[in-house]
């Protein structure tokens, strides 16, 4: 069994956002990105944020979570902080260090660029925490599809998608015993794992070996079990659209609109 | 070697809304020399024990002692710990890594900085002991061995560190009889060498029950049972209830005294019921 | 006398990339099973075992002679999906053949390739999922499962697909006691019941001695075969090839060999019980 938590990772519920169907999230947040990116003002950007937050309060995740999944970008944050702070210039000098200077319009532009960055990160989380994954992967194989006429092997990336998800737990397990295992045989990866590539290979060598050897017997299990490259399939779950997710598509073209005809 | 644990508990993903509590206050103790065997149907937290004992996880709370001294995870201390406890995993050959036989052995003795001479040695007394000791064999991969000898080549790469304790989990996983035979066969030998002790976990009592001196009994990360053979299998009600089986010699003799025949009903090989019946025929035989 | 469901006419099988002068994994095996028949398949490490069951589902084809499947030829490429149809195989691993996020999505994986229509494989689903059990973990990740679980949950991927024919390569090699009882009881009730022929290759004598017939493998020849109180009392056979018999069967053999008085054949604790009784009272 597998216990590892991973930030960002489905936190299954049935909020309102949890019960939509996945398709129409993806295209809602396609339609959320562009707004994003057209948004020019404080005041517009601001409103956005809020109505995420809204979306992220209607769907009673933990606290932890959220600040969890942010994590990751603080250093982005402080990255793109310094660079517009320091070297978009314009408006009254701020703050005088030495040579450099910090002045208002790289403050602003410096904002601006942070508010947008956690609005991206706000939306994306707000997709994953609410779709599991295969879902996902079946929204994404839905608007692959059409390619498929083009010879785009859309059925077999699902399949791929799906048995990739399926696997992850595994290859974690796998990958937690045998550096355990390794470790009972005296090896010591703490003091800077990264330190030399030699210690890679107690782990990566019977890993890559296991992968293979995993991959030779699911291929010939699927075999077994009549898949075909290249075969209509059916799916046993189509997912219907409703209602509500129609009117959740029609208010985000709606937003879209507003911030294009107001220039927000 | 004399481990001993107090209120051993450990917990996966502790403060989470995932925590699994795999083992809950453990009290137990394995004797110096004793060849133990671990039961317990799946997921009743045998391995997180093992690697409990190996020293591979820290418990979530209790202690672990070892010759009375309690364990504090000091890096020395740990390093000293998996040099004395050998810890072989299920499936040990998926660990294999090396190009050759020889360097998949000497893996372990380097680890701990021995001097190459030492290492030679080491490599050649493991492969000696469990029986792939045919110089030809040195230098190929290991991963050209059968299976039975792969498995039987993993066990040297821990005795390499010549520990005084082997703790095995499901050493015969997918082996034939033949293979299954040649690893108890060494099992036996490594323990009758004087303060060797033996742990292991398995399913399939046939092989095991004849070698066996005490059993530890798990359920759902409880331990349910502790002791001697007899004490345990005179429990056979219990054993039952949570998934496990009696070794099949002693189901046979069970359905012996079940039809009215005067046997013991705690046997532990055939050899044993086999002398049990013929002594019992003199006597019939008499008029 | 049922149908022959399976045959082999000379089947030899050399993997490819062998040189053809090298030792066949299968030589000459002609073999017929009925349908509805149950056969245990037993052989060291490499005598074979999972080669021949590969054999009746075209997963591998014969380089020498020919297998059918319900009179279908292996060897010909458009009988394939049928072939896979009737014939299910379960691997020893129970990890490494699931393949969907889900069970649900597991089981329904063989049907989805067959493309048949979504309410369809709902129920069948559903169906399969119950006759063994373990509808409760139906939206549960295979990785949440035991091993036991694993194993019912891909014989209900085969289940939801009518096979006629299941082929089992050690199942329970990884399971606990209590997994082995209830996968082995759903195989021997399948067999029973729905008429479904079973071969199950397995290192334990006891398994194969619930078998109506047992084929003995060597280095890729078929040593012999006939019924489990045949097959699995012939001792001396059995250890030259590095197997055994039942705890029952080994000590029969033994006290036979010390001059006690007992017929041959005798395999489950139950028989001997009884012989035991009738020599005390013969006394």
């Amino acid at each position: 069994m597998n216990h590892s938590v991973t930030l960002g990772r489905y936190l299954p519920g049935s909020s309102f956002l949890h019960r939509l169907s996945p398709r129409i999230k993806l295209l809602v947040l396609l339609l959320f990105l562009v707004i994003l990116f057209m948004l020019q003002t404080f005041a517009g950007l601001g409103l956005l944020l809020i109505l995420l937050l809204v979306a992220v309060a209607t769907v009673r995740i933990p606290f932890r979570y959220l600040v969890g999944g942010l994590r990751p970008i603080v250093y982005i944050v402080i990255f793109t902080a310094v660079l517009y702070f320091f070297f978009t210039k314009g408006g009254v000098v701020l703050l005088r260090l030495g040579t450099l200077t910090i002045e208002q319009e790289g403050v602003s532009a410096g904002l601006f660029m942070i508010a947008r960055l956690v609005g991206l990160v706000l939306m994306s989380l707000l997709l994953t925490l609410t779709t599991s994954p295969l879902d996902l992967a079946q929204g994404m194989e839905y608007f692959m599809r059409p390619l498929g006429r083009l010879g785009f092997p859309a059925g077999e990336i699902a399949v791929i998608m799906s048995i990739a998800l399926r696997f992850i737990p595994t290859i974690a397990e796998e990958s937690q015993r045998l550096l355990r295992a390794q470790q009972a045989r005296g090896a010591d990866f703490e003091g800077g794992f990264f330190s030399r590539a030699r210690k890679f290979a107690p782990l990566m060598v019977p890993l890559f070996i296991g992968a293979f050897r995993r991959a030779d017997e699911l291929a010939l299990a699927m075999e077994a079990r009549g898949y075909r490259v290249g075969a209509a399939r059916t799916r046993m779950h189509e997912e219907k659209i409703r209602a509500a997710d129609w009117a959740v598509l029609l208010l985000a073209g709606a937003a879209l609109a507003a911030v294009v005809l107001t220039g927000l | 070697m004399l481990i001993c644990t107090k209120k051993l508990s450990y917990t996966y993903m502790p403060g989470t809304s995932f925590k699994v509590e795999a083992l809950r206050e453990i009290d137990l103790s394995i004797d110096r020399g004793s060849f133990t065997v671990l039961l317990g149907p799946s997921g009743s937290g045998k391995s997180t024990l093992l690697q409990l004992l190996g020293g591979l996880l820290r418990p979530t709370e209790g202690a672990i002692f070892i010759d009375g001294r309690r364990l504090q995870y000091r890096r020395r201390e740990l390093r000293e710990l998996r040099r004395r406890v050998g810890l072989v995993f299920q499936e040990p050959e998926r660990q294999f890594f090396c190009e050759t036989l020889y360097d998949e052995i000497a893996f372990a003795p380097r680890n701990f900085a021995l001097p190459p001479g030492t290492v030679k040695e080491r490599v050649e007394q493991a492969l000696q002991q469990v029986g792939l000791d045919d110089p030809a064999l040195l230098q190929r991969s290991p991963f050209q061995l059968s299976a039975g000898q792969q498995r039987l080549a993993a066990i040297a790469a821990v005795l390499a560190m010549q520990p005084r304790l082997l703790l095995l989990d499901e050493p015969t996983a997918g082996l034939d009889q033949a293979g299954q035979r040649k690893l108890f066969a060494l099992l036996q030998q490594l323990n009758r060498r004087p303060g060797f002790t033996v742990v292991v976990v398995t399913h399939r009592l046939d092989r095991v029950a004849s070698l066996a001196d005490y059993y530890l009994v798990l359920d759902r990360g409880g331990l349910l049972m502790e002791g001697s053979p007899g004490e345990i299998f005179s429990r056979a009600e219990e054993l039952h209830r949570c998934g496990l089986s009696l070794p099949p010699v002693m189901l046979l003799m069970h359905e012996l005294i079940a039809a009215g025949l005067p046997f013991s009903p705690v046997l532990y090989s055939i050899e044993e019921a086999r002398r049990e019946i013929n002594a019992w025929r003199k006597k019939v035989a008499r008029p | 006398m049922a149908a022959v469901l399976l045959e082999t006419k000379k089947l030899t099988f050399v993997y490819p990339g062998q040189p053809e002068s090298s030792r066949p994994a299968l030589k000459e095996i002609d073999l017929e099973v009925c349908a509805g028949e149950y056969i245990a398949l037993m052989g060291a490490n490499g005598s074979g075992k999972s080669t021949l069951l590969k054999q009746f589902n075209a997963l591998l084809r014969p380089t020498g002679g020919a297998v059918f499947v319900d009179g279908l030829s292996t060897a010909d490429d458009h009988c394939i999906p049928q072939i896979r149809s009737l014939c299910g195989m379960i691997f020893q691993n129970p990890d490494n053949q699931i393949v969907g996020t889900t069970v649900e999505e597991d089981v329904a994986f063989g049907l989805e390739n067959r493309a048949v229509p979504p309410p369809e494989i709902r129920r069948r689903v559903a169906a399969a999922l119950e006759l063994l059990g373990i509808a409760h973990r139906a939206g549960f990740p295979p990785h949440q499962l035991s091993g036991g679980e694993k194993q019912r949950v891909a014989l209900a991927g085969l289940l939801a697909l009518r096979p006629r024919c299941l082929l089992l390569d050690e199942p329970t090699a990884m399971l606990d006691p209590a997994g082995q009882a209830v996968l082995l009881e759903a195989v021997q009730r399948l067999n029973r019941e729905q008429g479904i022929t079973v071969i199950q290759a397995t290192h334990y004598p006891e398994e194969a001695a619930l078998a109506g017939r047992v084929l003995l493998l060597e280095n890729g020849l078929l040593l012999k075969e006939g019924p489990p109180n045949d097959i699995l009392s012939d001792l001396p056979l059995l250890r030259s090839l590095g197997l055994g018999s039942t705890a029952a069967g080994e000590l029969a053999y033994l006290l036979r060999r010390d001059g006690m008085p007992l017929p041959g054949g005798i395999l489950h604790n139950r028989e001997l019980a009884v012989q035991l009784c009738l020599y005390a009272q013969k006394n």
